[in-house]
This record gives structure tokens, C-alpha cells and sequence, in this order.
């Protein structure tokens, strides 16, 4: 699917803005295939803005690029139609709607038009979902939540999956499930953008790393070499 | 739009301009008025379920300024109309009366709100000096209670206990006749509807004692669904219903009955009933119906109130309702009160009005008179008459001498401690 | 008051059952119109003051279309209405989604006032009378000693219906379940690949038509008049505060609230109806400030 050579997801010189309040700088950043990427960066510096100026939900200026194709400016149900899935960080189900009727409304074909993932097989990677099929999403634990918005995002059989701090607030024993599974989804063919604040969990499941601070982008390098840069990760993240 | 008085107002604004700019230096000839026209505010509701009580009554306003015009108008200066729309809000109707006198200093007011917006305009009228011509508000309160009088409020509107005294007495015939000893009411809850409720059962007691109230209702004005209220009377088994509803109320509350079968149980008695808005407005009119009249060609049956009714219906495509009547009537007032006076003044206009009488096509005699005493008008027809499906709708009345109906107004006055 | 009134009626038949038909006309006609203006406020968050006079058009649309014949006019003139709404919406009432609630306030209420002046331009300052249709003109139908009109009866059968169906479109399919989901929350909707512009659009009609249908109801046996809107929008609001705001599950409850306080508030409290249904809506929001059902968004 990727055509030209180019990285699955772009973003190049993307300010991004709430109002006339500048919330990103000249951020870029890159998402090849197969890869699970993670932003990390403090409360406020910007994580969620980024995933946003990606999704179609913030005023963006610069290029945001899927597939080669600029998207930026593009209503969220289009990015979301070209493949992006969005899980935002306040897991945000619907309170009113059971989990299966949550689910449900999520359902489209991929970019390709194919149809990867089914409720069948989204239970069976997700076991504790089938039981809880005919509850209210407000009835849920926190844990749960999170499992179903990203259970219903892929309903919607993204190729690129933007995960903002889905660890936030899980006890540690989710959270190590959680990494399982985001293993698992990119083997399935998912690529992953996360952003985090837990920096173990994120250093243990993502390939590359980006740091984000006020805005601006202030590091980018593979995993292993920021675990070597323990000054970087002290001035920019609340390690 | 609708109103065509802003129209012409600006045509003749534009085309006086015009002649002026081409033709004002060169023809200093004499203009037919030198003077500025007498301004006569007119405060109404011109929105919403009883619009028809501005825009008909408005016709009949003016009509008699085209009439008084064409023929020179008054002290040699044109009359004119401007009309404003109180959406039968008592704060808008005050305001608006206000505005008229203080901001576009008019010459003479005409009120023609409904009772609940009326008795504040009366308040503006006392404080302002103006003298204002009630031309809608029917309710006797207005002007009989003489702690609340004032010297320039007059009425030349139907007051309830007249029509309350004659429609009691017609029912009493009725009610003998036919031993309907159960009463009921259905009127509207707010002062004209209470007091023309009660001054009916006054009178209906005076003639037919044997007459007790089963129930009463009172839906609020304009209630859209009277439902409720006819589920009620069905139940409490009344053989007689006396309503003061008016306007789009009472055919509303007629259709609604009418799916009950009610009035094939209950003889219905409307004060309001006969007037032409409403006859056309139902879609079958009920035959059997008891009704006051509220403008009819056939009362008084003369040739003046059935010319009167064809002018109007050349001119506006349809018959006048009794307010159209009422302003016609109150214009015609306020005119002779100025010619006799010779001025706009409201203490000169006062004299001229108290005990003043004009014809009127209402008149039984045809002519109506202005009592001194409190301000409202006497001696104009009031009939009650059973209806039929089509035109004349109510072919025949009974009335009652005028005599007979101050009388008892004398006594029911006293009863209130009004005289 | 006049609470052996009351006991007097609960114990019979005949009023029971007479004020029940009254309770239900009403309150069915009034849900019509305010699960509208609760689906597209829950779903646009936009106080739509317009409503009323859709419900106004769909009243005038069925007494113009009475000639052609009954069945005719009542479903055109219900989906003329929708029609009308769709333009509104387009044209419009979708350019101030975003904007501050004043100005939403001031476009819709202008839209009272414009369509006010269009109605008289129409049909005229004066009110008109539709009068049941010649099918319903017969005797009233007899429960028990209690009459009830036949054309009562159609309402009543018809609002049901319609209660029922819209029961069924908000839970049973997929547009039903993207709309309350768009109710809680339309960007995580849009997020997901819906189009919530079409989705609100397609709400808005969905309003439209029942505000309509309600107008189309009440039209026989209700004067119509430029202005007939407001009341029934005043009591809507009353019923989406009652109900829960964006709860059409609410709404239903509520307006049925609304007909029982009425009916039975005219027998138990004769002088006291009117205040009754404020008095309903003072307790509701004082205990329960998300509505009777407790699913509505918080006021
Ligand atoms: N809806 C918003 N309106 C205005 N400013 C916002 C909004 N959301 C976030 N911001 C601001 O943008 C900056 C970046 O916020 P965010 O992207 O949420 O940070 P993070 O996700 O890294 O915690 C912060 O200064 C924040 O206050
Ligand atoms: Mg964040």
C-alpha cells in the first residue's frame, strides 16, 4: 500500500492552533509501515494536539501527509475514512450505548476496502469483551474503557493507529496486557502511533521514539539510543 | 406585508417630495391643508391567535377617516391613523400608548386592547391627559367603578353587564321553557371573562331563580387544547352552557365540543358567537345555537347598519366584525367631540364627549350615546338569537327595551357598590 | 382545590377515561414536537426556537391540502415540512453549529418571526379552522359511558405508532445509534468515520417532520393562526427540561407528564392548571436537574 517510498504517516512543519493560541511549532515526525512510534512529552506539551492535527480535529498549518497524500485540513471523518484510527486519551465511549451498539457504530471498511477485523475476531483478542457485550460503556471500569475504544476504533479496520497515553490510569497489571496487545495489533499489520507519559511501558513496546516539549519537537532517535540519554529524559519528561 | 398604512404613508412621503422638488417653487397656489393633520394612535394586537381584533377593528378606524376626509376633514385638517402592535402584552400596549403621546405627540388615542392590556392603557390616559377612546375592552370595571374612573377615558365598546343583563334575560326565557335548571360556564380566565361570566348568571338568576351553577371553567386565554375542560362538562351533566370565549377560543372550544357530540347535550349560549369572523371561520356552524350579537346586518334590522355593512364590504372584501364597528363608531365620537369643541384639547375634548350622541349604525334608534355619568355607551342593539348552518346565520333576535336593561344595570351597579 | 373532585372522578369510569383521552392527545402532540427539539438539541446542541413554527407550517400545509383528501394531506403536508427543515438546515442553521449560542438564538428566532410573516402572507392575519375531516365527523366512540371522538382516537393511534417507530429507528438501527451516540459526543462519532454534518442534517429532518406531524394532528381540531407556534415551543422547552435534554425517551415521558398534570389538574385543581406544569417542572429540576429519566445532559 505505500506508494513512492514515502512514510506511511507524515508531518512536516505542522503548527497547529486552538483558537489564535499556538499549541504546535514546526513539529515533524515520520510513521514507516509496521512500526509502532512513540511520542513522549509531559502534561501540555502537545502530545494530544499532534494526534489531533492528524485526525482532523485542531487548525493546522504546514503538511500532514498519509500515503503521500496531504490530508491536512481534511474533516475527521475523512482522515478517518483514509485509514487513520483514533484513540483519544480520555478513552471517550459512549456512556449511553452498549458495548456491542459502541462497536457497531464504528463499522467500515479499511482504505483498501477490505474488511480485517470483525466483532468474532476482535473478541478473541480481546477475550473479556465478549461478556461484557450488553453493557452501558458508562458502566465500565477504566480498564475496560480502554480496551473498547481501542477495540472500536479497529472496527473501523484503520492501517495507522493513533493510541494518545493509553496507559493513563491502568493498574500495571493492564498495562502489561496492554503492551501484549499492541504488539499484537502491529503483527496484525497495524501501525502504531502512541504517545505516553509511562516511559517504561513506552520504551518497552515502540521502535522510535520523538520528545515533545512546549510545542516543539526535541528529540528524535530510536528507542536504544534515548535509553542511553538519561540527561535528555530527565529535562523533558518527569522521569 | 400587511401594512399598507406604512405603503401609502411612504408613497405619499415620496410623492410629496417629488412634487415638491419639481413643482414647489414654481406653483405657490393654495394647498387644500395648510394645517398638520389630526393624528389619532392607534394601540391594537395585530400578531397571534387575535389578530383579527387589530386588523378589523384598524379597518373600521379607518373607514370613518376616509369618510371624515372625503368630505374635509376636520377643522380643515386631514385625519390621520398610525397603528402599532402590542401583541397583547400589557408592558408593549403601555409603552406603545406612551410613545404615542409623548414621542409622536398624537392628537387623540384609541385603545383597542383586549381587558387585560386595558385597564393599564386607562392608567396612561390619567397620567398623560390624553383623551383615549376604549374601543374593544368590554369589561364594566373599566369604567363603572367610580374610584378608578378617570375624566378621559371613554368607551365605545360593548360593556358585558348590557349584553350580560339582555343575554340573562333571553336565557331565562329559554331555560323556562325548557326547565334547564343546570348551568355551566366556559370562559376565559381573566377579567372580562369573569365579570361578563358573572353579570350572565346575575341576570339569568334575577328572571329564573331555579338556576344553580354545576361547574365552571376557566382555560386561560388562548389555550390551544380545551380537551380537559369538555371532558369535565360532559361529566358534570350541565343542561346549559353560558361562555364568554371570543375570536379563534371560542371556535376552537366549538370544534373541540363538537367531537364530543356536547352541544347535542348541553344548550350552548356564547356571547361571542355571532359575529362573522367567527361564523365563516367554523367549518359547519351548529344549528340550535344560543348567541348575542356582535356585528350582524340584520341588528338593528335598518337600512343604515345594512348599508353601513355592504360600504365596508365593497371597500374590504368582507363584512365588518363588531370591532370594526366599535372604532368606526369611537372615530366618529372623537370627530364630532372636535368639531363641537373647535379644538384637540383634552379638557375642551372631555365636555364635548360626556353625554355626547352620534350615529351610529348600531344604534337602536340609530344614533349611540357617550353617558355622562361614566364614560361608556349606551343605546346601541344588542339581540340574542339561536343560529342556523348558513347566511343569515342568526335569521332572528329578541332584545330587551333600554330602559329595562339600565334598570337593572342601576341595581347590579348598587350591588357592587358602584353607584 | 378541590381534592374530592378528584377522588369523585379517579372512581369513575366515565372520567377516567375522558380525561385520559385528554391527557394523551395532548401529551402525544406535544412529544411529537418536543422529541424534535430534544433530538436536535442533544444531537446539534442548537435551542432550536424555530421549531414551533414547524409545527405552525404543518398545521397551514395539511388545511391547504384538506381539498386534495385527508390521507394525502396529512403525509405531504408532515413531509413538506420535513422538506422545509432540510433547507433551513443547509442553507442556514448549519452555519452557526460553531458559533456562540447568542447568535444561534437570534437566527432561529428570526425564523419565528420570518415565518410568522410568511404564514400571513399566505393564509392571512387571521386564524383559520381546518374542522375534523368528513371521516371523523360521526358520534364518539363509546368506552364504557365515556365518549371518545373518533378523530381522538386517530391521534392517539397515530402518535403511538410514531412513538413507537421512533423507538425502534433509535435503538434498533445503525442511524439511530450513531444519533444518541452524536448526542454524547459527535467528535469521537466523526472520529470515526461518520459524517456528522449529514447525520445532523439528516436529525434535523427527522425533527422537522414530527414537529410537522404534530402540526398536521392538531391542525382539525386546534385554530391555526400566524403565532400558533410559540405556545407549543414554550411547553416543548418545558418538556425537554422535564425530560432530560436530548432524551427522547425523556421527552415522551415528559409530555405524557404534562397531558396527566393537565387533565387531571383541571378536575383536582380547577384554578391552578396553568401554574401546575411549572410547579412539575420547578420539582423536576430542583431533583432530578438531568431530567426524569436521569439520561439527559446536566442543565
Ligand atoms: N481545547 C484546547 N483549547 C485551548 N488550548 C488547548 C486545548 N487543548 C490543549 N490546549 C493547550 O495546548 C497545549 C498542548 O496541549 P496537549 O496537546 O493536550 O498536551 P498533552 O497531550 O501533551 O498533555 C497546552 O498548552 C494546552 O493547554
Ligand atoms: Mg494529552
Amino acid at each position: 500500500m505505500t506508494r513512492g517510498g514515502g512514510p506511511l504517516l507524515e508531518l512536516a512543519g505542522v503548527d497547529a492552533f486552538y483558537g489564535r493560541a499556538q499549541a504546535l511549532f514546526d513539529v515533524s515526525l515520520t510513521l514507516r509501515r509496521g512500526e509502532i512510534v512513540v511520542l513522549l512529552g509531559r502534561n501540555g506539551a502537545g502530545k494530544s494536539t499532534t494526534f489531533k492535527s492528524v485526525a482532523g480535529l485542531v487548525t493546522v498549518r504546514g503538511a500532514v501527509r498519509l500515503r503521500d497524500r496531504d490530508v491536512a485540513g481534511l474533516a475527521a471523518h475523512r482522515v478517518a475514512r483514509l485509514g487513520v484510527g483514533y484513540v483519544p486519551e480520555d478513552r471517550q465511549i459512549f456512556p449511553h450505548l452498549t458495548v456491542a451498539e459502541n462497536l457497531d457504530i464504528a463499522v467500515k471498511p479499511g482504505p483498501d476496502g477490505g474488511v480485517h477485523w470483525t466483532r468474532e475476531r476482535l473478541e478473541e483478542i480481546f477475550p473479556i469483551l465478549a461478556p461484557l457485550r450488553r453493557r452501558a460503556g458508562g458502566a465500565l471500569s477504566g480498564g475496560e474503557q480502554q480496551l473498547v475504544t481501542i477495540a472500536r476504533t479497529l472496527m473501523g479496520n484503520p492501517d495507522v493507529l493513533l493510541l494518545d497515553e493509553p496507559s493513563e490510569g491502568l493498574a500495571p497489571a493492564i498495562v502489561k496486557a496492554l503492551a501484549g496487545l499492541v504488539e499484537r495489533l502491529r503483527d496484525e499489520g497495524v501501525s502504531i502511533l502512541l504517545s505516553e507519559q509511562n516511559v517504561r511501558f513506552a520504551l518497552r513496546v515502540a521502535d522510535r521514539a520523538y520528545i515533545i516539549d512546549s510545542g516543539h519537537i526535541r528529540y528524535e532517535g530510536t528507542v536504544d539510543t534515548l535509553r542511553g540519554e538519561p540527561e535528555i529524559m530527565k529535562r523533558y519528561l518527569a522521569v | 406585508m400587511d401594512n399598507g398604512m406604512n405603503r401609502r404613508q411612504f408613497l405619499t412621503a415620496a410623492g410629496a417630495a417629488a412634487a415638491g422638488a419639481t413643482l414647489g417653487p414654481l406653483v405657490p397656489g393654495p394647498r387644500a391643508y395648510s394645517a398638520e393633520p389630526i393624528v389619532v394612535g392607534f394601540v391594537s394586537i395585530f400578531s397571534g391567535r387575535v389578530a383579527s381584533l387589530g386588523e378589523t377593528g384598524y379597518r373600521g378606524l379607518e373607514f370613518a377617516i376616509d369618510e371624515i376626509n372625503a368630505k374635509g376633514g376636520l377643522l380643515g385638517r386631514q385625519l390621520k391613523a398610525i397603528k402599532q402592535d402590542s401583541a397583547g402584552k400589557i408592558e408593549d400596549a403601555v409603552r406603545v400608548a406612551r410613545d404615542f403621546v409623548t414621542r409622536d405627540k398624537v392628537d387623540l388615542l384609541m385603545d383597542h386592547s383586549s381587558s387585560r392590556e386595558a385597564f393599564a392603557v386607562r392608567e396612561v390616559s390619567r397620567d398623560l391627559k390624553k383623551v383615549t377612546m376604549v374601543t374593544a375592552s368590554e369589561t364594566t370595571e373599566l369604567t363603572a367603578d367610580p374610584k378608578a374612573r378617570t375624566p378621559y377615558t371613554f368607551r365605545a365598546a360593548r360593556q358585558t353587564l348590557h349584553d350580560g343583563i339582555v343575554g340573562g334575560i333571553y336565557a331565562a326565557g329559554v331555560s323556562k321553557a325548557k326547565g334547564m335548571t343546570k348551568w355551566y360556564s366556559a370562559s376565559p380566565d381573566y377579567a372580562y371573562g369573569r365579570a361578563s361570566t358573572e353579570e350572565f348568571f346575575a341576570s339569568l338568576k334575577a328572571s329564573f331563580p331555579e338556576m344553580q351553577i354545576v361547574g365552571q371553567a376557566w382555560p386561560k386565554l388562548f389555550e390551544p387544547d380545551y380537551t380537559a375542560f369538555l371532558t369535565k362538562m360532559l361529566q358534570d351533566r350541565p343542561n346549559a352552557c353560558y361562555s364568554a370565549l371570543w375570536a379563534g377560543d371560542l371556535v376552537t372550544f366549538v370544534e373541540q365540543g363538537g367531537l364530543y357530540g356536547l352541544f347535542d347535550q348541553i344548550a350552548f349560549f356564547g356571547i361571542n358567537l355571532a359575529d362573522y369572523t367567527i361564523l365563516k371561520a367554523l367549518k359547519k356552524v351548529p344549528a340550535g345555537m344560543h348567541s348575542g350579537s356582535r356585528y350582524l346586518t340584520n341588528v338593528p334590522d335598518t337600512s343604515a347598519n345594512k348599508s353601513f355593512g355592504e360600504r365596508y364590504e365593497k371597500k374590504y372584501k368582507e363584512l365588518p366584525t363588531n370591532w370594526s364597528q366599535e372604532c368606526y363608531t369611537g372615530m366618529q365620537f372623537l370627530a364630532e367631540a372636535v368639531r363641537k369643541a373647535g379644538s384637540t384639547k383634552s379638557d375642551d375634548l372631555v365636555k364635548a364627549l360626556e353625554g355626547l350622541t352620534v350615529k351610529a349604525p348600531w344604534g337602536v334608534d340609530g344614533t349611540v350615546t357617550l353617558r355622562k355619568r361614566d364614560h361608556t355607551i349606551v343605546n346601541y342593539a344588542i339581540g340574542w338569537g339561536q343560529t342556523q348552518p348558513q347566511a343569515p346565520w342568526v335569521p332572528k333576535t329578541s332584545s330587551v327595551p333600554w330602559d329595562k336593561i339600565l334598570a337593572q344595570e342601576e341595581a347590579y351597579l348598587k350591588s357592587k357598590g358602584w353607584v | 382545590m378541590d381534592l374530592g373532585a378528584f377522588a369523585q372522578c379517579v372512581s369513575s369510569t366515565l372520567c377516567v377515561v375522558s380525561q385520559l383521552t385528554s391527557a394523551l392527545i395532548t401529551g402525544l402532540i406535544l412529544f411529537l414536537v418536543a422529541s424534535g427539539l430534544s433530538l436536535v438539541f442533544g444531537v446539534m446542541g442548537i435551542l432550536n426556537f424555530a421549531h414551533g413554527s414547524l409545527y405552525m407550517l404543518g398545521a397551514y400545509l395539511s388545511f391547504s391540502l384538506l381539498r386534495l383528501n385527508f390521507g394525502v394531506a396529512t403525509v405531504a403536508a408532515a413531509l413538506g415540512v420535513a422538506v422545509i427543515g432540510l433547507l433551513l438546515e443547509r442553507v442556514f442553521i448549519r452555519h452557526v453549529y460553531r458559533a456562540p449560542l447568542l447568535y444561534q438564538l437570534l437566527l432561529t428566532y428570526a425564523f419565528i418571526l420570518v415565518l410568522d410573516d410568511v404564514a400571513k402572507l399566505i393564509w392571512g392575519y387571521d386564524f383559520v379552522s381546518m374542522g375534523v375531516p368528513d371521516a371523523f365527523r360521526r358520534p364518539p366512540i363509546f368506552i364504557g359511558r365515556a365518549p371518545v371522538p373518533a378523530y381522538y382516537m386517530f391521534i392517539i393511534v397515530v402518535g403511538v405508532v410514531v412513538a413507537v417507530g421512533l423507538w425502534l429507528l433509535l435503538t434498533r438501527t445503525r442511524f439511530g445509534r450513531i444519533i444518541r451516540a452524536a448526542a454524547d459526543n459527535p467528535t469521537m462519532v466523526a472520529a470515526l468515520g461518520v459524517n456528522v454534518a449529514a447525520v445532523s442534517a439528516g436529525v434535523f429532518v427527522l425533527g422537522s417532520f414530527l414537529a410537522g406531524l404534530g402540526g398536521v394532528l392538531a391542525a382539525p381540531v386546534r385554530s391555526i393562526f400566524p403565532g400558533m407556534g410559540f405556545s407549543i415551543l414554550v411547553e416543548s422547552f418545558i418538556v425537554v427540561v422535564i425530560g432530560g435534554l436530548g432524551s427522547v425517551a425523556g421527552a415522551f415521558v415528559g409530555a405524557l407528564l404534562i397531558g396527566f398534570v393537565r387533565a387531571f389538574g383541571s378536575v383536582a385543581f380547577p384554578a391552578l392548571e396553568e401554574g401546575l406544569v411549572f410547579m412539575l417542572m420547578a420539582a423536576v429540576l430542583l431533583t432530578r436537574p438531568r431530567g426524569v429519566l436521569g439520561v439527559g445532559k446536566e442543565l
